[in-house]
């Protein structure tokens, strides 16, 4: 036996011992190999060091406060640290009595006015409304304070802006539904006061909740009244001043101002290395303007901004809900303004090139498809390329059908990209703010939005290979088939779930004059067909065209490789 | 939370239901997987404050499931062992991926100095090597990426995929005192290359 193979032995039995908690030394086990000694000695050493490699759980415990108890009331099984803020830590948790996950945020200090924590926190509880996270108890364990509500599985705005650049429209479309949400509670009395990208989570979907309402500035507020409350880049003029009679709703409309600035120009309006400097700022400085940062940003969306950092509060939006309508303006002014000076150059350039009648015949097909309003016509809308249409990421075609369920809706998809992070459309149907009903390739798997929300298979759709993918929007669950085969149910469709019905089926995005989640790729033929259309497993169509099942289920639409749209049936 | 008793044998019923086309076997298998991971971000993440705030491990946990799904679907695993060496390999991509992004030169991580210092100091008597910075972590997956396949498959199933000896005994075919002794051997070799690491 060589020395190491002995060392590698002698390291077996101590470790083996140490396992059961003796400690074996090194004179002992080396007893008549006194020059292994000191090989040996090292060799523990090192063990020890690695121990960490070893321990049973580490990662669970160490995430956990000795301090807090693992059951708290009785109820709330703490399970792991999932974040930390102001307020204090909060931990995934299991609610016990009503056996459900949730989310429990422990002060970080002891509140020394409970009853207005309690009494704050059984005013937030009552407040039920998609875009906030609900609070659903708050309590006092020992001497631990702690609120628990929904646990939102995703991230934040503050760990996805550090990730992910945000375009103007992004911002604006996600503004707008905070806004919405935000005009909900202050028309019920409550004021955030400390509106941040912290405070904003995004669930798996992507849509963004509203959390810490209240709770935050309350809790930070009691220990000594009348303090001004809030993160301070975040903060208004009013709250930074201490003016306590002027702090309203739209003190956090302003805090919209400053986020919304935050994520078009990837910096606070305000910046100065002290806390004494950016009180300064805030209070006397008026904002810079945005497109100077970045000239992307659309002169309507850079308005909206700056109007919401206003210094003084009558100045802002009066309502949340104000604010969301400017929001959706400045995007549909951006879009037509792009428009109008696309084709007014166009128009110049053709003019320029002695073209001016050729100008008047081609000007008005290359507006239809910037505005990818191509309904049944096949002379314009996106190129066909070696026999299938080609969307190149900003186009797309509207089908003119306005969209209804149960519907059957299939196609012949060859993708080029997978997009990191989000989902590309192959057929969409949304309105701006809220789901639609479409097919989509998320990342490289299958999804698919069925107004009430957004579903995801686990089918990953290849890259340049034609796949057929057929979503039924049915009675009773959303199914999603690709080649001919089921791979996930979803649930189904409550169209009447929308505020309208005033939209089409759109190909090749998110939904008609929403410019954003276009597909890229090429597809080959689309077919729209009324009611369920597939029930189990079926070889696809290679082709669509009216066929015998068509009495059962109705052609409304078609779309093939030669890029003619055909309507049959209404 | 330990792990479940008898995991190998239900990961083996799993890739049966797999082979013979069960759909949900996949799923359960890459649950699994993102169990450990989650497991393992968190104690990367644990001692970087500044980490913590910013990257939310379930983003990390959607990717890496997202690309483990694309692998399964590419691959149908032949035995236990073969997934597993897949999804711990996964597993430590994700994990040097994510350190690389928050620590490396252009990682955001390193421009971000108001947050303060992101190594914590180890607490009186903590003599261990345990990496408590992202750039030790990296080098931490890597040095276990560059073993010998013998030690690097023990610590895959060990360390990434937390078995206990005996189940990666029986997954590799070798005995209970083959496994201990590459266990052993392969800490040495990481306290040794961390400790090159941390002092050149």
């Amino acid at each position: 036996m060589t020395d190491d193979q002995m060392l590698s032995d002698l390291l077996l039995r101590w470790e083996e011992a140490w396992e059961h908690g003796e400690e074996l030394s090194p004179e002992s086990l080396c007893a008549d190999r006194p020059e292994l000694r000191q090989p040996l000695r090292d060799r523990i050493a090192s063990l020890k060091d690695m121990a960490w490699m070893t321990s049973k759980d580490d990662s669970s415990q160490q995430t956990l406060d000795p301090s807090i108890p693992e059951l708290l009331v009785n109820r709330y099984r703490i399970e792991e640290l999932i974040g930390e803020g102001g307020f204090g830590r909060v931990y995934r948790a299991f609610d016990e009595e009503l056996q459900r996950k949730v989310a429990v945020k422990v002060a970080q200090r002891p509140a020394s006015d409970n009853d207005g924590l309690f009494h704050e926190a059984r005013r937030v509880a009552q407040l039920r409304q998609p875009g906030i996270v609900a609070v659903h108890d708050v309590g006092q364990d020992g001497g631990t304070t702690f609120i628990v509500s929904d646990l939102i599985e995703g991230s934040n705005l503050a760990d996805q802006m550090e990730r992910h650049r945000y375009s103007a429209s992004e911002v604006v479309r996600l503004l707008m539904s905070i806004a919405d949400s935000l005009h909900h509670a202050h028309e019920q009395g409550f004021v955030h006061r400390d509106i941040k990208p912290a405070n904003i989570l995004l669930d798996e979907q992507g849509r963004p909740l509203l959390t810490d309402f209240g709770i935050a500035a309350t809790v930070e507020e009691l220990p000594d009244k009348g303090a001004s409350t809030g993160t301070l880049p975040y903060m208004a003029p009013e709250q930074v001043a201490g003016e306590v009679q002027l702090i309203d709703h739209r003190t956090d409309i302003y805090a919209l101002g400053v986020l919304m600035f935050e994520m078009l120009t990837g910096q606070v309006p305000f910046q100065a290395r002290i806390p004494t400097a950016l009180r300064e700022q805030i209070l006397f400085r008026p904002p810079p303007p945005l497109r100077p940062i970045n000239a992307s940003i659309p002169e309507s969306v850079e308005k909206v901004c700056l109007r919401c950092l206003a210094k003084h509060p009558a100045d802002r939006y009066a309502t949340a809900s104000e604010l969301a309508h400017a929001l959706n303006q400045s995007l549909s002014e951006h879009h037509k303004s792009r428009i109008a000076t696309f084709v007014w150059s166009v128009g110049i350039l053709l003019l320029l090139a002695g073209l001016a009648l050729a100008g008047s015949v081609y000007v008005p097909a290359l507006f239809h498809q910037t505005q990818t309003d191509t309904t049944n016509d096949s002379s314009d809308g996106p190129p066909v390329i070696e026999g299938a249409v080609y969307f190149d990421g900003q186009t797309s075609i509207d089908t003119g059908v306005t969209r209804f369920a149960p519907v059957t809706l299939e196609v012949w998809v060859r993708p080029t990209e997978h997009k990191l992070k989000t989902c590309q459309f192959i057929i969409g149907s949304d309105i701006v703010t809220e789901y639609g009903m479409g097919l989509a390739l998320c990342e490289a798997i299958i999804g698919a939005e069925y107004v009430q929300g957004m579903f995801y298979s686990q089918q990953v759709v290849p890259l340049n290979e034609w796949s057929h993918i057929a979503a039924v929007f049915g009675e009773t669950e959303t199914r999603l088939y690709f080649n001919g085969t089921l791979v996930k149910t979803g649930p189904p469709t409550d169209i009447n779930a929308s505020t309208t019905d005033d939209t089409t089926f759109v190909i090749g995005n998110v939904g008609k004059g929403n410019p954003i989640n276009h597909f890229t790729g090429y597809i080959r033929d689309v077919r729209i067909s009324k009611g369920e259309r597939f029930y189990s497993e079926f070889v696809p169509d290679p082709s669509f065209a009216l066929d015998a099942n068509d009495g059962v289920n109705p052609t409304v639409y078609i779309l093939d490789r030669h890029h003619k749209a055909t309507f049959t049936h209404d | 939370m330990n792990e479940p008793v008898g995991h190998t044998t239900q990961l083996q019923h799993w890739l049966n239901r797999i082979q013979s086309g069960h759909a949900d076997a996949k799923n359960e298998i890459i649950e699994h997987t993102c169990e450990r991971l989650r497991r393992l971000t968190h104690q990367m993440m644990l001692r970087n404050p500044r980490v913590r705030r910013w990257a939310e491990t379930d983003d990390v946990l959607q990717n890496a499931m997202i690309r483990l799904h694309r692998s399964l679907a590419a691959v149908q695993p032949e035995s236990p062992q073969q997934f597993y060496g897949l999804a711990a390999t996964q597993i430590r991509r994700e994990l040097i991926d994510l350190a690389r992004h928050y620590y490396g030169a252009e990682g955001q991580g390193a421009n971000h100095h108001t947050d303060g210092e992101g190594r914590i100091l180890p607490e009186h008597g903590d003599a261990s090597v345990k990496p408590d910075t992202l750039d030790d972590w990296t080098a931490f997956h890597e040095a276990v990426e560059a073993m010998p396949d013998e030690q690097k498959q023990v610590v895959d199933l060990l360390w990434y995929e937390g078995l206990t000896q005996p189940e990666a005994a029986t997954m590799m075919g070798v005995s209970l005192k083959t496994v201990k002794r590459r266990w052993q051997a392969a800490r040495l070799a990481l306290r040794s290359q961390l400790s090159e690491h941390r002092f050149v």
